[in-house]
């Protein structure tokens, strides 16, 4: 009983404290020995690596420790109502701070070589940006009122919107990649988007038809999710490649289909890969959410006159509609990720950055596919976990 | 009110109610119980079509409820269950208005009935009123539910071991408002409990089920004085059977009014229970008890040996 009651109350003791320090602490030994940024003669070599005091001077470096101090001594601070929001605006002081020098640096730096040297973001940036990200994520987490978790969260993003457009970062390598194909990346950017959106569109509207029939039958429910299962468990490489073939044949045998945009490469066999992954992680949800329904609920609701259509709309929906909203963001989020896949079979997107850079080993250019990838995950996972807290009393987590 | 005729259910064979005929008069509250799987859920829940008998009829209000639309018949019939079954996702308020909006009341009117229903089951509208069910108390819950049950003036209630979730305390206090209410409200209140007790302090009848039969029916001291078998005997307390006995019958129904009270010390009301005036006995120390008959303004004398007989 002791032990139970132990073990329950560690959970909110010393580890809430810790992880902010380490953080900090893994920061200041990053920004120490790794290095801040490389300067490369071209955008192909491998370059060399330059310390943060030496890429940024005094100041660089005093602006670079004082949020570090800040968050270790608030995460060794004994808690107060504003410490997670502090802790969460310190952190994102850090991202900042690391991402204007690098930009300095590189201004510095590049104008005294040639016009091809390249100055990139090095192991000592990213760790630093990474000790910044996760404590901000971790004191969002924590933090109480939706106010204190959406302050540093903005303040941060905006800061470095605010960067970008500045043109604070325009000789960093990885905006030089981007701004030689300004026009190019748009265009892939939106079609990740199209991609994205057209396949979580198809998964949800037969995930969540399968999910329906899953809770009513549970009988079949056993072999639609085995199926469903079965898919996921095919490489996702190969799932985009297995679509070839059988589309390929389809269109032979009717080439009509080809006018309508369906064929064994682009777009249309990209859009059925990403919806077939969606699938299961949507029927599960739909399933679980309508599963979690109480049953008293639902008793009482037949119990006081509701009609069959009554029951559904007004308490199985309502009360399944939290966890379905969690499965449609983390899908969505799977998505986003999957879709850089499509490159590889001509339908285009952020990928397309990505398998160049890696033709022409140019990391930056395979960075530049990744971080949109990555920050378009995290822009829709911020997004829709606020507009769940927002629409219901208690969110699913 | 509620004639049971000849009603039979099976579930895969096994008969869940067997040929179960009995009548709940208006206004009366009957209980029905027995073991678990005795059947008396099922049968509960034959009343509002949740389930459908095999054969033999319900009829209610005179009517074959066979040939009545279940969603109709159900808003007329408030409903309660164990475990509540409040919907989570509204407020109080929203929660009792359930039945009162599926039959179209207008605004005003619902929210003048939920207030209204809040008061009468002990709870406050100013601060009750717009809470979630998660934000009260479990007996807190229940009197929601009782309310809910109640919003649209229902002629029955149907109640499927209302209370039997809550600690004895507050149950002991839900009993006592549901009492209250029903007796301020007339309704006529069908209820399933495996609580002897609650029985006999609720039960104007008392049906008692074993394996889906209908064992025995009747007036609580009826059937604690003259249990129809030994099944029947040892659910009310076997060997301890004469002590529920003493919570169905009154005090002034054993005292001695003829003479002027022989015991001293606060007068026991006449209309306790001869649980309670025993319980007096036992903590005073005493064999002889001043009895009080306000309504009749009598003084009388209650024995020790009287709680035997007279």
């Amino acid at each position: 009983m002791s032990a139970l009651r132990s073990a329950l109350s560690s959970r909110s003791g010393p580890p809430a404290l810790a992880l902010p320090v380490l953080l900090a602490a893994f920061g200041l030994a990053a920004a120490l020995l790794g290095g801040f940024v490389v300067i490369a003669p071209n955008r192909l070599l491998s370059g060399t690596p330059l310390g943060l005091w030496a890429a940024a001077g005094p100041a660089g470096t005093a602006a670079v420790l004082a949020p570090l101090t800040a968050m270790a001594g608030l995460g060794l601070a004994r808690d107060f109502a504003l410490r997670h929001m502090l802790l969460g605006l310190a952190a994102g002081a850090l991202m900042l701070a690391s991402t204007g020098i690098a930009g300095h640096a590189a201004m510095v730096h590049g104008a005294d070589a040639g016009p091809l040297t390249r100055v990139s973001l090095g192991a000592g940036f990213w760790c630093l940006l990474a000790a910044g990200f996760f404590t901000l994520a971790d004191a969002v987490e924590r933090a109480r009122t939706l106010a204190q978790k959406a302050v540093p969260v903005l303040a941060t993003a905006a800061g470095l919107f605010a960067l970008a457009a500045g043109g604070a970062l325009s000789e960093l390598s990885l905006a030089r990649e981007f701004s030689v194909r300004q026009h190019a990346y748009l265009n892939e950017l939106f079609r990740h988007l199209e991609l994205t959106g057209a396949g979580l569109v198809v998964a949800v509207a037969v995930g969540a038809a399968i999910g329906f029939m899953a809770y009513r039958r549970p009988r079949r429910a056993g072999a639609a999710f085995a199926a469903l299962d079965i898919v996921q468990t095919i490489p996702s490489i190969a799932l985009f490649a297995l679509l070839i073939g059988p589309l390929t044949t389809l269109t032979a045998l009717a080439p009509a289909l080809r006018g309508l945009g369906i064929g064994g490469i682009g777009p249309f066999p990209a859009i059925v890969a990403l919806a077939l992954y969606g699938l299961l992680p949507v029927a599960r949800g739909v399933h679980a959410g309508l599963s979690g329904v109480p049953r008293a609920a639902v008793d009482a609701a037949r119990g006081m006159g509701m009609t069959g259509r009554q029951i559904f709309t007004s308490t199985m929906v309502p009360l399944a509609l939290p966890t379905f909203f969690q499965t449609l963001r983390i899908t969505l989020v799977q998505l986003i990720g999957l879709a850089t896949l499509a490159a590889l079979i001509g339908a285009g997107g952020l990928g397309t950055f990505i398998f160049q850079g890696l033709g022409q080993t140019a990391s930056d250019l395979v960075l530049l596919g990744a971080l949109s990838a990555i920050g378009l995950a995290l822009l829709a996972d911020l997004s829709l976990r606020g507009v769940a807290l927002a629409l219901f009393r208690r969110p699913a987590t | 009110m509620i004639r049971f005729d000849a009603v039979t259910k099976s579930f895969g064979g096994r008969k869940a109610v067997d040929d179960v005929s009995f009548a709940v008069e208006p206004g009366t509250v009957c209980a029905l119980v027995g073991t678990s799987g005795s059947g008396k859920s099922t049968l509960l829940r034959m009343v509002n079509r949740l389930e459908n008998p095999d054969s033999g009829r319900i009829l209610f209000d005179g009517v074959d409820i066979a040939g009545l639309a279940p969603v109709e018949l159900r808003r007329r019939i408030g409903y309660v269950i164990q475990s509540i079954g409040l919907f989570p996702h509204w407020t109080v308020a929203r929660n009792i208005a359930t039945v009162p909006r599926l039959l179209g009341w207008e605004r005003g009117r619902v929210e003048a009935r939920v207030s209204e229903l809040l008061d009468l089951v002990g709870l406050e509208p100013e601060i009750h009123a717009q809470r979630y069910p998660d934000q009260l108390s479990g007996g807190q819950q229940q009197r929601v539910g009782v309310a809910r049950a109640l919003a649209a003036d229902p002629e029955l209630l149907l109640m499927d071991e209302p209370f039997g979730a809550v600690d004895p305390l507050t149950r002991r206090s839900l009993q006592e408002s549901l009492a209250a209410i029903q007796k301020r409200t007339g309704t006529t209140v069908l209820l399933v409990t495996h609580d002897v007790e609650e029985a006999i302090r609720l039960g104007g009848t008392i049906a008692m089920l074993e394996h889906g039969r209908l064992v025995q029916a009747g007036a609580p001291a009826a059937v604690l004085a003259h249990p129809a078998s030994e099944q029947v005997a040892r659910f009310f307390g076997g060997p301890l059977l004469g002590l529920h006995l003493l919570q169905v019958l009154n005090v002034g129904e054993r005292t001695d009014f003829s003479a002027a009270p022989a015991a001293d010390g606060e007068p026991i009301p006449a209309g306790a229970t001869l649980e309670e005036a025993l319980a007096r006995m036992i903590a005073d120390g005493v064999a002889h008890l001043p009895v009080l008959d306000a309504a009749n303004g009598r003084r009388g004398t209650l024995n020790l040996t009287d709680l035997v007989g007279r």
